[in-house]
């Protein structure tokens, strides 16, 4: 891959989207999107974000560069998109997502159109957030629109220019810093200083998907204790009223959801699956137990009970300070010294 | 009950001399906006205008014959903005519905991660969405003349905000380059840790359930809060001053530019943050509890309250479509709710009776619907 001085970011949030990931974005940290932007981390290429949330320029003026990248004019581009991708072809009018207006007819620009469009010029495709990645809540059952994530749509096999897959970065909205991180390693490949993105069969970065929540919880313990709520308030593990944490692949819980405060079920709230191909449809009703966790409970529970019992013997043992720790005129601490009137400095430290 | 006021005033047509303007998309605001107008530039005016949202998903439809208890998770996912206010309704909606009642604790939580929430908004829209237009690029580009001003004016409060000229806070509100735009980001996060030590995570929360919440509320979580609450106001004490300075400003080289948005004075709110010791979500006690929100419940028309009772609000309330790409449902739909529990009539075109129908023949080739 040849070093690339420029690269051209351009995001179409107008999948059926809500806007949540880019929202959500302005929150990471680390990297900031600043940092991207303003130069902050060495030996990236300069970078142009075009995104309708943050842009300053409105309408046509914002329009501008998705023609350009049309044209070839603005290469190396990133497209990146949000939002699940509607089926236009489930109809005979109209159109259920879209984005400017086609100066020539007057007629609104579909989404789809856009990403037929940008995605076979792109360098790299990057879908943000579970809609986009895998349809999310709206493409649950019942849904009007038909609609899919966007390998559903381009095909699992597509290759962006760098030969790099479509890159799924889910979550509902996705976690800030799992954008940020994940743009900043796609930049120093096209800067020629990292080698091609590791992902997993879903397309998603191994390095962030690649453990359970359960893996990265710190209720997990109780779970191991058997010790689990049946109710909102406590802190205990929340598998009995609706945790799919031991199945779900998600680093929140350890990650924290910015500056590592936050998250799930960590602070409380039950995991729902929303990084998950099967999401929403898999964990609904969300607040039932999961169908797999009345055994697994069940089965740990015994153990959970001799361990937790076995160890209160030992922490009460550990919360009791050794003996030689007292005032007095002895000294019980098994030292060998040679004890004198002046004291104790006698060189044997 | 409430009356419906008609308000709005016929447009006369006029063909002759306008001019076609369109912003398609409208950036820095969720919701994929588009305006179209006709622009009547001899008498300054615009003569026609419509606006489109061009996303439609559907929610009223697939949320159809779902347990009712994750309607919160799913309604979140409405606004990737405001997600956490779609959630905090309906949790209120759903303790009235299943008769339960959010513990007091519970009650704080969620008051105080929609404080936050707040806060939040306030920063993000004020200073990263909206400020831009108030931005050195932005002026230099629009209205020069009012840049050439802004250099010149010192900046009255420039000992609390330090920035020493009104071209200076333009200056500091460029996007992403600005130090006060950065600044405002950076707080903006501050308030989102605050939310997200009761409510999880932001933009959709995690730990709001129907009567309760999973938040441990230990002395912990709210000192932490309380740590991140001063630092918030600590930092406003410098933006009010800003923008005071900022907008007196506008005001005095724009002349008329505090016309913009001047309408009459029609305004609705359906309140915020319970109080634990009156609100017990009956629908009953409602106009009550209602009252007793901290932010009170009112309809106000041309400056005079109309009233603030909950239930005369919630009953006035109507879905009307006569612009929109959906066909009504008043003849073919399902009436859900002929009375409220206190035996008031509830009108047909009442969210309650909602029916989402989009249009299948359009009345133009342009079928923009809104969802």
């Amino acid at each position: 891959m040849a070093q690339v001085p420029e690269v051209h970011i351009l995001w179409l949030t107008a999948g059926l989207s809500c806007d949540g990931d880019t929202v959500s974005v302005t929150a990471a940290e680390q990297p900031a999107i600043e940092d991207i932007l303003l130069g902050g981390l060495p030996g990236l290429p300069k970078v142009h974000l075009h995104n309708p949330v943050l842009a300053p320029e409105v309408g046509d003026d914002f329009m501008k560069y998705f023609y350009q990248a049309e044209a070839g004019q603005l290469d190396p581009f990133v497209l990146v998109v949000e939002g699940s991708i509607p089926n236009e072809d489930i109809k005979s009018e109209g159109y259920w997502a879209a984005q400017g207006t086609d100066p020539d007819t007057g007629q609104p620009i579909p989404t789809c159109e856009w990403i037929d469009r940008l995605a076979p010029k792109a360098w790299a495709v990057i879908a943000v957030g579970t809609c986009a990645t895998y349809g999310g809540i709206h493409a649950m059952e019942g849904n009007p629109t038909g609609c899919m994530g966007l390998a559903d749509y381009l095909g699992w096999q597509f290759r962006a220019q760098s030969g790099a897959p479509i890159v799924n970065i889910p979550g509902c909205p996705v976690q800030p810093d799992n954008f940020t991180e994940t743009v900043t390693y796609l930049l120093y490949q096209a800067a020629g200083v990292s080698p091609m993105i590791p992902l997993d069969d879903k397309l998603r970065p191994t390095w962030l998907f690649g453990k359970t929540v359960h893996e990265g919880c710190d209720r997990a313990g109780y779970y191991e204790q058997g010790d689990f709520t049946d109710h909102y308030d406590s802190p205990k593990c929340l598998v009995k009223i609706g945790c799919w944490g031991p199945v779900v692949n998600c680093n929140v819980p350890k990650r924290g959801w910015m500056r590592g405060i936050g998250g799930c079920p960590n602070v409380g709230g039950i995991c729902i699956g929303c990084t998950m191909p099967g999401f929403p449809d898999k964990f609904m009703p969300f607040m039932e137990e999961p169908p797999g966790a009345t055994f697994s409970t069940t089965a740990v529970r015994s153990y959970g009970l001799m361990i937790t019992s076995l160890r209160s013997i030992t922490n009460s043992t550990v919360n009791k300070e050794p003996k030689w720790r007292h005032r007095g005129t002895q000294l019980t601490t098994g030292h060998k010294g040679n004890h004198t009137q002046e004291g104790t400095h006698d060189g044997h430290y | 009950m409430t009356a419906i006021i008609e308000t709005r005033k016929k447009v006369l047509p006029q063909t002759e001399g306008l001019v076609e303007m369109n912003w398609d998309p409208i950036t820095r605001i969720v919701g994929s906006l588009g305006i179209f107008t006709k622009i009547d530039f001899k008498n300054k005016q615009v003569a026609e205008c419509y606006s489109t949202s061009s996303i439609f998903r559907g929610y009223s439809l697939f949320m159809k014959n779902k347990d009712p208890r994750d309607a919160h998770f799913i309604t979140s996912r409405i606004c990737g903005i405001c997600g956490d206010n779609h959630a905090t309704c309906a949790v209120y909606a759903q303790n009235m519905a299943f008769g339960v009642k959010t513990p007091p604790l519970g009650e704080w939580i969620i008051n105080l991660g929609e404080a936050a929430e707040y806060m939040f908004d306030h920063n993000i829209f004020q200073d990263n969405l909206v400020g831009v237009d108030f931005c050195e690029q932005m002026v230099k580009q629009t209205n020069p003349g009012v840049w050439d001003k802004a250099q010149r004016k010192s900046a009255p409060h420039a000992s609390i905000h330090g920035y020493r000229t009104i071209a200076d806070i333009m200056t500091a509100l460029n996007p992403f380059t600005g130090e006060f735009y950065r600044e405002t980001l950076h707080v903006s996060r501050n308030t989102r840790e605050m939310f997200c030590l009761m409510e999880g995570r932001h933009v959709h929360p995690s730990t709001l359930y129907p009567g309760g919440t999973g938040t441990a509320g230990t002395i912990q979580v709210f000192t932490d809060y309380l740590v991140r609450l001063m630092k918030y106001v600590e930092f406003m004490k410098k933006v009010v001053p800003l923008h005071d300075d900022l907008f007196d400003f506008m005001y005095e080289a724009l002349p008329g530019y505090e016309k913009v948005g001047y309408r009459r004075t029609l305004l609705g709110c359906w309140g915020a943050f319970n109080d634990p010791a009156t609100c017990d979500y009956s629908y009953a006690n409602m106009a009550n509890w209602g009252r007793s929100m901290f932010v009170t419940p009112s309809v106000i028309v041309d400056g005079k309250v109309v009233t603030n009772s909950l239930v005369d609000i919630n009953l006035g309330i109507r879905i009307l479509l006569g612009s929109s790409f959906y066909d009504h449902w008043q003849n073919e739909g399902e009436i859900f709710v002929q009375h409220d529990p206190l035996g008031n009539p509830v009108d047909k075109r009442h969210p309650w009776n909602q029916t989402t129908t989009p249009l299948r023949k359009s009345a133009t080739s342009r079928t923009t619907t809104r969802g």
